[in-house]
């Protein structure tokens, strides 16, 4: 009995310490995948990316955008190229008329927090002494996002 | 307190003061309205050109815009400059191909011999299909186009739009530049073009401040393939100036300034907006466009055209157009204007194309500014037509020889005899030869019948000169002298000597200064009855070879029978010289029973710069000698009083004395006839009555020919190709003059005359019409 007892004891014990052991272990895992599954989750919003540049003119403010459900985005998508009417695109950026070749729009990177996804723009510029074609154009980039609403566009 | 009382004042007061004080300068901006420089244009006058598709207003060009009326290309189009036959080189994106070489651009199909990819001349992919890229944005396509979309499929076409493009890629599919080893290689090869549109350049450092800056700048290999395009194979260079907004071009298009191995052949290219144009992508005031560098140190080489607000065509298929912006759009549009001026003026080097393009470009007003505009905006009217003044060529076959000669137009001319000006002037018919700027020698094709005009026989025959051989002759103040030795007749008109004549007491010998000792002349002429010669043309029984009349004629006759007579004249205007010799071996009898008489005629006649009366200057020039030698006879036969008949007729050959550096030259001799016969009859029906039929053949050409050596083509070696054309006097037809002539004395007083003449076949040409006249004259003097 006595032997019973502490052989209970002694498994109760280990028990004990496997599960803290397991839990921490868990714990940590949560944690960490936790941390990165926010941004990796905003990623999975980003359904299709299509950055270029178009000499046709966008009438959007410089740095500014369109979500599929403002007044001119279809007729600005349309004037880009038409093909991309069926492309299911619900968000264009653009960072305004360039002087020249050389500039792009990229999407650097995305990040939810709380209940808003934040779409991180770059504006490229031609590195120095580049060799350029001097029409104007303006950068731009088309993407099919979940809850457009939702997103707030950050271009640097 | 009070310190802070007044403290407080003060800051509160302070504001008030200070606006006080700005107030007085809010009047001062209304003074700068005066100093606006207006926006002037150039003269479009092809309107046969200025179609829909010149303005861009096509079957879905997408709406109107003038970029080409700005520069006045229909214009040159008028003129036939259409870019034919001269090669552009368009280094850039791409050009209209599919990755499988076939051309996709519907504006590019109408001629694939004019839309060309040189072999390897993709070389950021290093293949032969230099396939523009939506990366891109088909740049490439979008600036050929502006050169040479097509005309005549409805939509909207380039300058140059029959042009021959060559295609060289050197942005890849990227949009990023090759090496710079690389993009010489492709000038190396774009230079056996004539012309080079560059539409890219380095995006920084402009106004490059020096040769060697430029160089580090650009990359020098393809530095070093610039000016052996230039410097050594006398290619053009067009740059486009580059959309920083900036005081001074790209590098590229600044070197130029530095270096003279690019000067003179190196074209900088700044953009102006188009003002009526559809897209709303400028200011659309013609004026310097916000994008555009301007020229600043590189003026003396730079010049503007329409690149802002332009229309031209997406880079697939060719049913979309796009408003764009960009002196990547300006430059080839002067590229396509240099092609233009090349194919119109075939003497001139590519280096005065350049020097002629920007010395006629729109620079007044707006675009007097060089700093920003440079030379003034690209005008094609100015350029395709004369500088200066246009000029003939002689004397040489190279146009910048020392020993050529140059005449003024005004300076050369042909005024052809009535004998055979319609033999003449159908030979010449469209008929063309080249004429050259003074200012460069840029060669002009002209009509040679401009130079020509026409002598006639049948424009005499006006109702004015009708009544003039009607009226009774006019009797001057006359004096007559005699004593001993014989007697002196003159006549005067005012206070000059019209004609005089002397007669030896013993008709030995007679002298007559504008007035013939000619017995069968003077006696009982026939003609005098009835016609005032003085005032008609046709003097039928006079020598037609003797310039009587218009100069200082001497006549001589040197025997009491007048069996021998000498006429000489000189022309004191022309310097000619002529003398004849008569021989009448019949004697006139006055007794007014029958008589005849016959006069042969031999002589000669000299003429200065003119020949058969036929007036030469210039380049169409005659020596001092042309010399004619003639053969006639007259012949008049009375019977009793009342009725005479008589005739006359001569020939003549005719050496023309050639000059050098005539246009008429090896020319063969002329023979020439001229025939009249007819009668009087006197006391026709009524005493008081006379009637007379008279025909006559104007001096005619019978054989002979003329040869002219004209310039009809040059090329850029400054050489001129000099034609022949030789052309056969003898007219198709021949004229003859048909006379009836009626006389009635009422008295004294009362003179009235009836004229009917009909003019077959005039000025010796089958196909002129006849002509008749009717004329009536009556005088009664009181």
């Amino acid at each position: 009995m006595r032997a019973t007892k502490t052989l209970s004891l002694y498994f109760i014990k280990n028990l004990i310490k496997s599960s803290i052991f397991i839990l921490a272990l868990l714990s940590s895992f949560l944690l960490i995948s936790c941390t990165n599954s926010k941004e990796d989750q905003a990623y999975l919003l980003v359904r299709d990316l299509y950055c270029s540049s178009t000499k046709t003119e966008i009438k959007i403010p410089e740095n500014k955008y369109l979500i599929s459900s403002d007044k001119n985005f279809q007729k600005n998508l349309k004037n880009i190229n038409t093909n991309y009417l069926i492309k299911n695109y619900n968000l264009m950026v653009v960072s305004g008329i360039k002087p020249s070749s050389g500039y792009s729009l990229e999407l650097e990177k995305v990040i939810k927090k709380n209940l808003n996804n934040y779409f991180y723009f770059k504006n490229i510029k031609p590195k120095k002494n580049f060799k350029v074609l001097p029409a104007q154009n303006t950068p731009f980039c088309l993407l099919n996002i979940d809850r457009p609403d939702k997103a707030i566009i950050v271009i640097n | 307190m009070q310190k802070k009382i007044t403290k407080l004042l003060s800051i509160l007061l302070l504001p008030l003061i200070l606006s006080a004080c700005g107030g007085g300068g809010g009047g001062g901006g209304g003074g700068a309205a005066g100093g606006a420089l207006t926006v002037p244009t150039c003269s479009d006058t092809g309107t046969a050109f200025q179609t829909n598709e010149y303005y861009t207003i096509g079957n879905s060009s997408g709406g109107r815009n003038n970029q080409l009326e700005l520069i006045c290309a229909s214009s040159a189009y008028a003129r036939g400059a259409t870019g034919d036959g001269i090669k552009i080189a368009v280094v850039d994106t791409g050009g209209p191909w599919s990755a499988a070489g076939n051309i996709n651009n519907l504006e590019f199909d109408s001629d694939a011999t004019e839309i060309l990819k040189p072999n390897n001349s993709d070389y950021a992919n290093s293949d032969s299909i230099p396939d523009d890229q939506e990366a891109t944005h088909g740049h490439g396509v979008g600036v050929a186009c502006m050169i040479r979309c097509d005309k005549g499929d409805g939509d909207m076409h380039g300058v140059a739009y029959d042009a021959t493009l060559n295609f060289y890629k050197v942005f890849d599919d990227s949009g990023n530049f090759v090496s710079d080893s690389v993009a010489a290689n492709a000038i190396n090869d774009a230079d056996s073009n004539d012309i080079i549109n560059n539409s890219w350049g380095t995006g920084s450092g402009h106004g490059c401040a020096d040769a060697s800056t430029c160089e580090a700048l650009i990359g020098s290999n393809l530095y070093a393939a610039m000016k052996t395009a230039t410097g050594t194979n006398g290619k053009i260079l067009v740059w486009a100036a580059g959309n920083e907004s900036n005081d001074n071009p790209m590098p590229e298009a600044n070197a130029v300034v530095h270096d003279t191995d690019l000067q003179g052949l190196t074209v900088v290219v700044v953009s102006v907006d188009a003002t009526n144009a559809d897209f709303d992508l400028g200011d659309e005031d013609g004026k310097i466009a916000e994008h555009s560098n301007r020229c600043g140190t590189a003026a003396t080489y730079c010049i503007a055209a329409p690149g802002g607000n332009i229309t031209t065509v997406s880079r697939q298929g060719g049913t979309t157009f796009l408003g764009a912006n960009g002196t990547s759009f300006a430059a080839p549009l002067v590229s396509g204007g240099l092609a233009l001026i090349k194919q119109e003026f075939s003497s001139l080097t590519n280096a005065q194309v350049v020097t002629r393009l920007l010395n006629t470009a729109l620079d007044t007003g707006e675009y007097s500014q060089s700093s920003i505009y440079g030379h003034g905006l690209m005008n094609l009217n100015a350029a395709t037509t004369t500088i200066a003044k246009l000029q003939t060529v002689s004397g040489s076959n190279l146009l910048d020889d020392p020993n050529t000669s140059y005449y003024d137009l005004k300076d050369s001319s042909f005024v052809s005899s009535a004998a055979f000006s319609n033999a003449l002037t159908k030979a010449l018919k469209n008929k063309t030869m080249e004429v050259y700027d003074s200012f460069d020698r840029a060669n002009f094709t002209v009509n040679i019948d401009s130079f020509f005009s026409s002598g006639s026989n049948t424009s005499e025959n006006t109702i004015e000169n009708h009544i003039s051989r009607l009226r009774a002759r006019e009797i001057n103040n006359k004096t007559h002298h005699e004593n001993l030795y014989g007697n002196f007749t003159v006549e005067t008109r005012g206070n000059y000597i019209q004609n005089s004549i002397f007669k030896s007491s013993n008709d030995f010998l007679i002298l007559g200064y504008n007035q013939t000792t000619n017995s069968f002349e003077n006696d009982l002429n026939p003609m005098i009855k009835f016609f005032n010669n003085n005032n008609f043309g046709n003097d039928y029984l006079l020598n037609p070879y003797f310039n009587s009349g218009s100069g200082q004629d001497y006549f001589m006759s040197i025997n009491t029978k007048n069996e021998i007579g000498i006429d000489t004249f000189t022309s004191a205007a022309g310097g000619d010289l002529g003398l004849a010799l008569n021989l009448s071996p019949n004697s006139v009898n006055n007794n007014n029973e029958n008589s005849s008489n016959l006069q042969m005629v031999l002589g000669t006649k000299f003429e200065n710069n003119k020949f058969l009366n036929s007036y030469t200057s210039g380049v169409f020039g005659t020596g001092d000698l042309s010399n004619t030698n003639f053969t006639g006879f007259q012949y008049k036969k009375s019977f009793n009083e009342d009725f005479t008949i008589f005739g006359s007729g001569y020939a003549g050959y005719t050496h023309i004395d050639e000059t050098s550096n005539s246009y008429i030259n090896n020319s063969e001799p002329l023979l020439t006839s001229t025939l009249t016969m007819g009668f009087t009859k006197n006391k026709f029906l009524k005493d008081d009555q006379m009637l007379g039929l008279f025909l006559n053949q104007p001096q005619r050409v019978e054989e002979g020919s003329i040869n002219l050596r004209v310039p009809t083509s040059s090329d850029s070696t400054r050489t001129v190709k000099y034609t022949n054309y030789n052309i056969d006097l003898e007219p198709d037809g021949r004229q003859i003059n048909y006379d009836l002539v009626f006389n009635k004395s009422i008295s004294d007083l009362t003179n009235f005359s009836l004229n009917l003449t009909h003019v077959r076949n005039g000025d010796h040409s089958k196909n002129e019409s006849n002509q008749n006249f009717i004329s009536l004259f009556y005088k009664k003097s009181y």
